[in-house]
């Protein structure tokens, strides 16, 4: 797994790429929250449409960036177009948790 | 039910060894020609049990997982993942969705619900300070290149 951050008018965009599986959460779950945390960001997007894998340790990854955006009081919401993770996603009740587009333009208007 | 093909692997409970778990699976099923869904599916199953047994079964130890794969005459396929660790004591609960003994790590306690929604049928057994197992079974619907139904039934009947 890698990533990528943006930083677009105060709106941070992280587009992972690759596997979200327990291994990578462990290794990049600090690397995320620092980028989240600090203080130019007040948008979060967390773009998994390029994931090729992902389990349910990925999901409570997810849920995890999303519990740390909110300690900050800022917004972080989800841009997902495969279908198979928009499947996984449901399967986990994510929807009622974190906010889901399926383009980046969707994410940031 | 006649079975075609087998496979076993033994591995240790690193976290590093859930992908080569995932894939070493997915090349087993690949003979059945199955589409890219049910190999993800397949896969996804694979990858919540085996993180099961190193984060639940052995939590800081290293302890060894094995995993056993069988290809039933009728398209099924059958994967077991079994480790020696602490065991599950109450397995109905540990199946509930959302439940998990450590919800200060991330957990999200759906790796149960996500195995039953990706297999045709799970069954869990498990023994404290013994170990668990986690028998798996999925019938391949429809080969990739045939693009053919086909009627199917499970060792013990259909139960999901």
């Amino acid at each position: 797994m890698d990533f990528e951050a943006i930083m677009m008018e105060g709106t941070l965009i992280l587009k992972i790429r690759g596997e979200l599986d327990q291994y990578n959460a462990d290794r990049f779950r600090l690397r995320f929250d620092m980028k989240i945390v600090s203080p130019e960001v007040q948008k979060v997007v967390i773009d998994i449409s390029e994931l090729t894998f992902m389990d349910s340790s990925g999901v409570g990854f997810l849920v995890g960036r999303f519990k740390t955006a909110r300690a900050f009081a800022k917004e972080l919401v989800l841009v997902c177009s495969s279908s198979y993770i928009n499947r996984l996603l449901s399967t986990c009740g994510i929807e009622k948790l974190i906010k889901k587009y399926t383009t980046i333009d969707e994410a940031l208007s | 039910m006649r079975i075609l093909n087998y496979m076993e692997l033994k591995i240790p409970s690193k976290s590093q060894n859930e992908a080569f778990a995932r894939v070493a699976v997915a090349a087993f099923v690949a003979q059945l020609d199955p589409t890219l869904d049910e190999v993800t599916e397949i896969k996804t199953a694979v990858s919540e049990a085996v993180t099961n047994s190193i984060i639940h079964a052995y939590e800081d130890k290293i302890g060894e997982i094995i995993i056993k794969g069988k290809i039933y005459e009728n398209f099924v396929v059958e994967i077991e993942v079994i480790d020696f660790g602490k065991g599950i004591e109450d397995v109905e609960l540990a199946r509930q969705p959302l439940f998990t003994t450590k919800p200060d790590e991330e957990r999200s306690g759906m790796g149960f619900t996500v195995m039953e929604t990706f297999m045709d049928k799970v069954e869990v057994t498990s023994e404290v300070g013994r170990g668990t197992c986690v028998r798996m079974f999925k019938a391949i619907k429809k080969r990739k290149s045939e693009g053919v139904e086909i009627e199917q039934s499970f060792p013990g009947g259909i139960d999901k």
